[in-house]
């Protein structure tokens, strides 16, 4: 990679000898010989007097970098350049390092100051461009594409570069200009895979530009050109609606559903080429007849399920549900799962359900015919999957008891269905009841073995029963043989797995390991961003340049994604329970507080130490290995005792929520995450740009709530001074509006919304914060029994019981506790949290379920 | 559920999906290698929340011996959303986009000899025929079918034009390979 030196602008130059040793040295590199390589170097440097030759301890540097020696092989690397500041080559790999480490700018000035002495060197410019697109810098990125098609003119590469640089600059004129010249020089006569994706390239810029015409003309022009012709579609129909033509357009679309009859962007819009898009009657006519044309599409049949009601909708659920529930998919549910937003719809659900039940029950599912007509009975497994359906809904609209009744009724009809069992485990987890859920799932896993998904859940399920480390084991069975699930599932940068298991963790105290997994998360999403490096040149040679823009695009706003949101919040709360509660990061300390005995926790921490130190001596054994037999070092090296000794949790959580904040949430509860974390720092700006954003997404939200009062009662407080109290008191206003009061704020609040359980908890623990002396507890045992009050579900009496803890809502007593206990295990008899949940001596042996006769008749 | 082209938006989602249903897993980068060369090829199935339940992840084989031809790199559907047509759906999409946009001929894939509930899949529903026994191709140890569907009949019975007409008349490799079964 690095080429040879010519000695000229080395202070350093060698022998004829030694310059082969360093060629050597070079080569190695190259071939990845590292070792071999190290020996070249050792062979120079060992000469007293080249001991401190710079381009050999940059190249020796550059090798251990890459060996994953990197405090080595920083050290060496600057020692090499402070003995040869005039050599490209040691300011080139000082570049390189200071890349690995991510200081960029460091690295481009370095590349730069390489180039200042080599000022045509193809690599490094090669290398700084890659740097300034990574970093989005354009500007740079632009000049140093000029340099390199200058010095390149005959490569398309270079070409390509160039035009890229000037279309994300804006420059569409100039991106367009060269690209015309490039295609009239280079049309080829047949099929040309690079060509037709340069044309749909050409078309993305100019539509960027604004210029649907002259885009659908060269469109036209080209067509014959085109081989991805659903984008050539797509395009077509998008600038024909552009240009109103709907006429057209709705021609387009109505190929495109003919091609792939199940994709909804399609549908909507042909309605929207249609002017139908207010008109549930035209639409469904328009649904009718495709479904009537594609026979085979579920879409067009499912889309009108969503636009009819009453009768029109019984008619066509039924017509929707007999033939999945004659042909047994168990998915059946999953299909309906939209139709649940509309109570009115459940409605219907639930009485063709209940009548088709009752059918079954009334005729014996032997010899019903749901249809109606006697003349033929249904299958068997008719039964079967119409239990299934009816326990799914009774689950989905919170029916425990029908659930369970009706699941054991399919498990008793086929005991050999593995997803009964699974969904037997998924209603005892809604219902609160997580360890059966966990020996459900563990049962249906131990009838399907070899599948992987059945497998997950399980882990999942163990996860949630606060089991992480048998979930691991449970896990393992999936992953590479003789090594540890957890790193495994790292390496392959498992997201569901870092998160249910970081909230296991903190669900049995384990602060460190779940903050862990949160910084595995983090970790992953910056791997995703070093992803981008292999494509930026890879692209401009395969030429499928729209889909490298869009990378380059989401890669922009990577950190939105759900799951990073999920991670920081994970992180971010222990860091401020770090501050706010120091003890539950003792795990001896937290215990006693739960009430455990001094016995019990030495029981536990026996059996979890026990559980924790097989796991790590896999772990290391696994490390061991790999460093030996790579060289180096995979995946985060993240220790969670080190984690929990920061000095900083603040600032700690602050990286978190900056990066929440600067790439963007769509989710209010982020801002008002932020919010808090910035408002602890002190940084009033930035919390009142986070309140302002939550504001604009969601003024009502309970949590945001929260952050406003904590803000406003702190507002008088702060002494700004010039710009810095202009902008704050223009976002104050954006916020608050005229109210300058948190008390009066958070009265209001509770009384614009004392319906809802979770406005309560939030007006409660924004008066607790304000009068701590005041109790709130009678007014929230009174808020969960009332019925008046909307949202009292498990999720919020748990939230209840949480902040309880963490003494959000002041001091309980035992009696308060209990009571509180008392009144949600009333309402959620399965809730374990708060001491509900199967019977343990009365629970239903699994295996005599299992084993009970298929051929039992109903009734 | 809605089936359309995978675009580079959705892989995280699609990483995901496949650590939930299968053993074979793969880094971030390898999906972003397959988005970003053959762009057209990868299809997803989503539900209404926009989570992928069901994709296929596909590529092509552009060794210069042989005739042009697409390979299935992944697919699963996620148990609760089986039964749907969902695999059918997206492979007949993703196997028009490979004679369309790169003149394949045929489609090619590995199974494990163990995976029954694949074998039917592929066998049955697709129209897929094991062509070849590769021995402990996987990570474990098991060995593979490679199964191949072809794609040039299918193609003219519902009029799909491919890429280069003219290529796709001749025939670069011979028949050998598929014969040996």
């Amino acid at each position: 990679m690095v080429p040879t030196p010519a000695g000229q602008s080395s202070s350093q130059p060698l022998p004829v000898k030694e310059l082969g040793y360093f060629k050597k040295i070079v080569k190695s590199y190259e071939q990845k010989q590292y070792k071999t390589g190290l020996k070249f170097a050792k062979q120079i440097l060992s000469t007293p007097q080249f001991a401190e030759h710079g381009e050999t301890l940059a190249m020796k540097g550059l090798i251990l970098n890459c060996m994953g020696k990197l405090t080595e092989a920083q050290e060496c690397v600057k020692r090499g350049l402070k003995s040869d500041l005039r050599s490209y080559v040691c300011w080139h790999v000082y570049g390189l390092i200071q890349k690995t480490e991510k200081k960029y700018d460091e690295a481009i000035k370095a590349y730069k100051r390489a180039l200042m002495i080599d000022k045509d060197n193809i690599q490094i410019l090669r290398d700084l461009s890659l740097l300034q697109i990574h970093i989005r810098d354009y500007d740079g990125y632009l000049a140093s594409k000029y340099d390199l098609l200058r010095l390149r003119q005959n490569q398309r590469v270079s070409w390509l570069g160039y035009i890229v640089a000037h279309h994300l600059l804006k420059e569409y004129s100039l991106a367009l200009g060269i690209i015309a010249e490039y295609i009239k020089n280079n049309t080829p006569s047949g099929y040309d895979f690079e060509f037709s994706e340069l044309i749909l390239y050409q078309n993305l810029i100019m539509r960027e530009a604004g210029q649907p015409d002259v885009a659908l003309q060269k469109l036209e022009e080209n067509a014959a050109h085109i081989v991805d012709k659903v984008a050539y579609m797509e395009t077509r129909a998008n600038l024909l609606m552009d240009l109103e033509q709907p006429k057209q357009a709705e021609h387009v679309w109505r190929a495109l559903i003919q091609r792939n009859p199940e994709c909804l962007e399609f549908y909507d819009m042909l309605q929207t080429c249609m002017g139908i898009k207010e008109n549930p009657k035209a639409q469904l006519a328009m649904l009718d007849a495709l479904a009537e044309k594609y026979e085979k599409a579920a879409a067009p049949r499912r889309l009108a399920l969503y636009l009819v009601e009453g009768e029109e909708l019984r008619r066509r659920l039924h017509e929707w549900m007999i033939p999945m529930l004659r042909k047994g998919a168990p998915s059946l549910f999953a299909s309906l799962v939209p139709l649940y937003k509309y109570p009115q719809k459940i409605a219907v659900i639930e009485s063709l359900i209940n009548e088709y039940v009752n059918k079954m029950d009334d005729e014996g599912y032997g010899n019903v015919n749901l249809e109606g007509n006697s003349a033929e009975c249904e299958p068997a497994t008719t039964a079967l999957w119409l239990y299934v359906l009816a326990a799914y809904h009774y689950d989905r609209v919170h029916m425990v008891q029908l659930a369970l009744n009706h699941i054991d009724r399919a498990i008793q009809h086929t005991p050999t269905v593995v997803e009964n069992y699974m969904l037997k485990a998924r209603i005892y987890k809604h219902a609160g009841d997580y360890d059966e859920a966990a020996r459900w799932m563990e049962e249906a896993q131990s009838l399907d073995t070899a599948d992987r998904y059945i497998n997950g859940k399980c882990g999942k399920y163990l996860l949630r029963a606060k089991r992480p480390y048998e979930a691991n084991k449970m896990l393992s069975k999936f992953t590479r043989e003789g090594e540890n699930a957890a790193s495994h599932l790292t390496d392959m940068q498992c997201m569901w797995y870092e998160l249910e298991s970081g909230r296991s963790f903190r669900a049995v105290g384990k602060y460190g390991e779940a903050l862990r997994k949160a910084h595995h998360v983090e970790f992953h999403f910056n791997t995703w961003i070093e992803d981008q490096f292999d494509f930026h040149t890879y692209c401009l040679r395969k030429m499928t340049l729209c889909y490298y823009i869009r990378l380059l695009r989401m890669e922009d706003k990577l950190r939105c994604a759900d799951y990073y949101y999920q991670a920081a919040k994970l992180a971010i709360k222990i860091y401020l329970r770090m501050i706010d509660r120091p003890d539950d990061m003792n795990e001896h300390a937290a215990m006693i507080k739960e009430g455990m005995t001094e016995n019990e926790i030495k029981k536990m921490k026996k059996k979890l130490k026990k559980q924790k130190e097989a796991q790590e001596e896999e772990e290391k054994k696994k490390k061991e290995k790999e460093v030996k037999e790579e060289g180096l070092q995979r995946g985060p090296q993240i220790d969670a005792e080190a984690l929990l000794k920061t000095e900083d949790p603040l600032g700690e959580a602050a990286k978190f929520a900056n990066n929440i904040h600067t790439f963007g949430t769509p989710k209010v509860t982020g801002y008002a995450l932020c919010a808090e974390v910035y408002q602890r720092k002190g940084k009033v700006l930035l919390a009142l740009k986070c309140l302002n954003e939550g504001v604009k997404r969601d003024p009502k939200h309970p949590l945001l709530h929260i952050q406003k009062v904590k803000f406003l009662k702190a507002w008088p407080t702060y002494d700004l001074t010039g710009l810095v109290r202009e902008t704050a008191e223009e976002l104050v206003k954006l916020v608050y509006g005229e109210e300058k009061d948190a008390a009066k704020l958070n009265d209001k609040f509770k009384i614009a919304n004392q319906h809802d359980f979770a406005c309560r908890l939030a007006y409660a623990e924004a008066e607790t914060f304000l009068n701590p002396t005041g109790s709130q507890t009678n007014w929230l045992l009174k808020s969960v029994e009332d019925s008046s009050v909307n949202g009292r579900s498990l999720r919020m009496m748990t939230k209840l019981k949480d902040g309880i803890e963490y003494g959000k809502y002041g001091k309980w007593s035992k009696e308060e506790n209990d009571k509180l206990r008392k009144l949600v295990v009333g309402m959620f008899p399965l809730a374990l949290d708060f001491g509900g949940g199967v019977p343990k001596t009365a629970t239903s042996s699994i295996s005599d379920a299992s084993t009970a006769s298929t051929s039992s008749e109903s009734k | 559920m809605n089936i359309r082209c995978a675009r580079v938006d959705d892989l995280m989602s699609m990483q995901n999906a496949n650590l939930m249903c299968l053993p074979e897993n793969y880094q971030m980068k390898y999906y972003f290698y397959h988005a970003l060369s053959w762009p057209q090829l990868s299809y997803i199935a989503e539900d209404h929340k926009g989570n992928v339940v069901g994709y296929v992840l596909a590529k092509m084989e552009e060794d210069p011996g042989e005739d042009p031809h697409g390979h299935i790199t992944s697919l699963a559907v996620k148990r609760s959303y089986r039964r749907l047509g969902l695999a059918n759906k997206m492979m007949d999409q993703t196997a028009r986009a490979m004679v369309e946009t790169y003149n394949a001929k045929f489609v090619s894939l590995h199974v494990r000899v163990s995976n029954r509930a694949a074998l039917n899949l592929y066998k049955n529903t697709l129209k897929f025929e094991i062509v070849d026994t590769e021995p402990k191709y996987y990570a474990d140890g098991e060995d593979a079918y490679a199964m191949r569907r072809d794609l040039a009949k299918w193609a003219e019975e519902r009029d799909i034009e491919p890429a280069d007409k003219e290529a796709y008349a001749t025939s670069k490799s011979s028949d050998d390979k598929k014969k040996r079964h």
